[in-house]
């Protein structure tokens, strides 16, 4: 596909921010079968150890909408940017990577929102084509095909956060940006899909122009057997360069380094699942870095199970560990080793109804080299319909 | 494009097809009619609690990748169908394509609901138009093979409705309140006496409270029993027990729970006080008593004037809600809300305030809200 087709179709996107917000709804009227859901969020962390604070946040106050109609598809869904909902008891030492989580950017004030691109975030908003033998092309802002775990939302994972691995490398959100994506679905026994996505990774506003940077992504992703057993597997491979290394705000997610940069990314995870009763993820990511001269690497393997003996209760075991390796080789030679990060979740999900969970959480943070951060969740969710 | 798509379509005529069914209804009646070569599916059984709110999972959307024909309601689906077609991308699939079929165009539907498997004649019904549809899959198979299965099934329906009214004999000329809109079809299908919907919508669920009041709304009305599907929530279940009110649990769907029409007929259970339904019949079968002399009413004096308090009448209000009051006063907690144009029944009154009913709620609202039933 020629760079100039790519720009166009990306550029299609950059229309100014509020147009879309307030039609994105008219264009789904547009598709027959409209279906709206409203999904909430509301979270209470209490941070021990290395910080010691509280935090009250409404978080993912969201609004999907999703249509078909024949060969199309369309999904969109936005919400509430959490940044400014959200209050601490003090002002936070941001560069800790714990703390790091809940912000933005280092520079961002807590309670500011000048304009409504402050406040409300578009999360997705993408076209598809549907029923097409083994093809499928999507357009739009989407996440990256980086396992199953970047894709999950809030109301579908067991634990508060998507795992350490992922929200160090591309931010809390996980990876998603502006893109376009061609997935091949060859006619097999079992599922295998392969993926080929290009995403907008330069760090422009919505409705500012400017030039790209192109993020590129394969992806290939099996999966086995039927319910109630079933399992499989994906491996991705992603490079690009952009401008930003930081941009959890309104634009995206940090996918590389700054511009004279080039970064990539491989990795893969894997599924097993029994039913509800238990399931099994494992996963691994490794990142090099090459700033001119200097190479970083860096890694993180992480894992969850999950338990679900009962329709209204399910535990969960998150340990993780960050900097598989973990080495730097400067311009001289050698190689400087960076401290591992140890991270363990356990969850406890309530459902007492199909349209509210209530989810407990200890997470402890070890660094080899800062001390150790523990932080308690409490946390409330809603699916009005 | 369209050529493309035309040769998928065209390859729906295979020895062997793959049918996926959304619930094991439609499941049930595909099985007993198409020919045995086929793969028969499903999605949804009667264990998901809420079928509208259903998240296909990662096996489904693999089994609708493989299926040449898509078979469902066009009730609870619509909130997932189209995004699980989509990650199908199974073009034999698709709204459109020959391969999608929605019954939802051929039976009607009470309220809404799904619940045709209790109605014999959409039932029948249905099972000819399936069995067209399959026949065009296997023309291996003749005519006459897909006459017999069908006479077959409908032999089995017979039998089923005439084993359902067997069991079901004990309760007829019970006045019987129904606890959703598909229970509600299968009681009137049955000609049971049903006298009460408690539920608007099936996907609403219902707690003990919801259930300790309708218990309470049942005994003003003199319904003893209520009918239930066996999945009832539990809290409301005890909600109607502790109110001493008797219930018939009757199974919702078909499923792995009930795989087939005896197993309902067996899974139908009774639980409560079967001694208070026997008045009622006897009063069913015997004739209009004279009219009681006045003398005769003065020895027993009523509680309170019935004929000025057991009344209906409709919410007319300009709001769309009315908040209930647990006491006669404005300043009073709130007992619930009643929504504009509902029938209620009139419990009690005190001065400009009525205390009233709709089944679920009780509380006090201003008499000026209300117009009375003539």
């Amino acid at each position: 596909m020629s760079r100039g087709v790519v720009e166009t179709c990306l550029t299609c996107l950059r229309v100014p921010f509020f147009i879309l917000v307030f039609h994105i709804i008219g264009v789904l009227q547009l598709f027959a079968e409209v279906d709206f859901s409203v999904k909430g969020n509301s979270l209470f962390a209490s941070f021990l150890g290395r910080n010691n604070y509280w935090m009250f946040a409404i978080r993912n106050l969201e609004l999907e909408a999703k249509g078909s109609r024949g060969y199309f598809f369309l999904k969109g869904s936005f919400d509430v940017n959490p940044y400014t909902l959200s209050f601490f008891t003090e002002s936070i030492a941001v560069e800790q990577t714990s703390v790091r989580d809940f912000f933005s950017t280092p520079s961002r004030t807590l309670y500011s929102a000048d304009t409504i691109e402050d406040i409300i975030r578009i999360k997705e908003l993408f076209v598809s084509t549907r029923g097409l033998p083994f093809v499928r092309v999507t357009m739009g802002r989407f996440y990256g095909a980086i396992g199953n775990l970047n894709q999950e939302k809030f109301w579908d994972r067991w634990f508060v956060e998507r795992p350490f691995t992922i929200r160090n490398f591309f931010g809390i959100d996980g990876f998603l940006d502006e893109g376009l994506e061609i997935s091949l679905f060859p006619p097999l026994p079992w599922s295998l899909e392969f993926i080929y996505q290009v995403f907008d990774g330069s760090e422009k506003p919505w409705g500012s122009r400017g030039s790209f940077e192109f993020v590129n992504l394969i992806s290939i992703r099996n999966t086995f057997g039927q319910e109630p057993v079933n399992g499989g597997f994906g491996l991705f491979w992603c490079t690009g360069k952009n401008n930003s290394a930081d941009r959890l705000d309104s634009k995206g997610t940090a996918i590389v380094s700054p511009a004279e940069n080039f970064t990539e990314f491989f990795g893969g995870d894997a599924f097993f699942n029994l039913g509800e009763i238990f399931s099994a993820r494992v996963g691994y990511i490794i990142k090099r870095e090459s700033i001119p001269q200097i190479l970083r690497v860096e890694g993180g393997l992480f894992s969850e199970f999950v338990v679900r003996p009962i329709d209204f209760f399910a535990a969960g075991i998150r340990p993780e560990i960050f900097g598989i390796p973990r080495n730097v080789f400067p311009e001289g030679g050698g190689v400087v080793s960076r401290p591992q990060i140890a991270d363990i979740s356990i969850s406890a999900t309530f459902l007492p109804t199909d349209y509210v969970r209530l989810r407990l959480q200890w997470t402890g943070n070890f660094s080899e080299a800062a001390l150790p951060q523990n932080i308690f969740y409490l946390q409330a969710m809603f699916n009005l319909f | 494009m369209a050529m493309m798509i035309g040769i998928f379509t065209a390859g729906i005529i295979s020895a062997s097809a793959v049918i996926v069914t959304s619930n094991y209804d439609i499941y049930y009646i595909v099985k007993n009619i198409a020919d045995p070569s086929h793969q028969i599916y499903y999605i949804v059984d009667e264990t998901v609690n809420d079928p509208y709110s259903f998240s296909p999972l990662e096996s489904h959307i693999r089994l609708l990748n493989r299926a040449d024909v898509f078979i469902h309601t066009g009730t609870f689906e619509r909130r997932w169908i189209g995004e699980a077609l989509w990650l199908a991308r199974n073009p034999k699939i698709v709204e459109g394509a020959v391969g999608h079929v929605d019954i939802s165009k051929y039976i009607r539907y009470l309220n809404g609901s799904h619940c045709f498997i209790y109605s014999k004649e959409d039932v029948k019904k249905l099972a000819i138009i399936l069995s067209g549809i399959l026949k065009k899959l296997s023309p291996d198979f003749s005519e006459e093979f897909y006459q017999k299965r069908l006479s077959e099934f409908f032999s089995e329906v017979d039998k089923f409705f005439s084993e359902l009214s067997a069991v079901l004999l004990p309760y007829m000329g019970v006045k019987v309140a129904t606890y959703s809109p598909c229970v509600n079809n299968f009681v009137t299908q049955m000609k049971l006496n049903s006298e009460l919907i408690l539920k608007k919508r099936e996907n609403e669920t219902f707690s003990y409270r919801a259930a300790r009041d309708s218990a309470e709304f049942m005994k003003k009305m003199n319904i003893p029993l209520v009918v239930v599907p066996h999945n009832i929530e539990r809290d409301a279940e005890i909600g109607f027990m502790s109110a001493g009110i008797a219930t018939l649990k009757i199974p919702a769907h078909l499923g792995k729970k009930f795989p087939d029409f005896s197993s309902v007929v067996s899974g139908i259970s009774f639980t409560g006080d079967a001694e208070k339904l026997v008045p009622q019949r006897e009063e069913m079968s015997r004739p209009i008593p004279p009219k009681t002399f006045a003398h005769e009413i003065t020895t027993i004096p009523p509680e309170r004037p019935p004929a000025e308090i057991q009344k209906y009448g409709y919410i007319t209000s300009r709001y769309s809600s009315i908040i209930l009051r647990d006491r006669p006063q404005s300043t009073a907690g709130q007992a619930g809300k009643i929504m504009g144009g509902q029938k209620v029944l009139i419990l009690d009154k005190q001065n400009e305030w009525v205390k009233v009913t709709d089944g679920k709620s009780i509380g006090w609202i201003r008499s000026s809200v209300i117009t009375m039933e003539e």
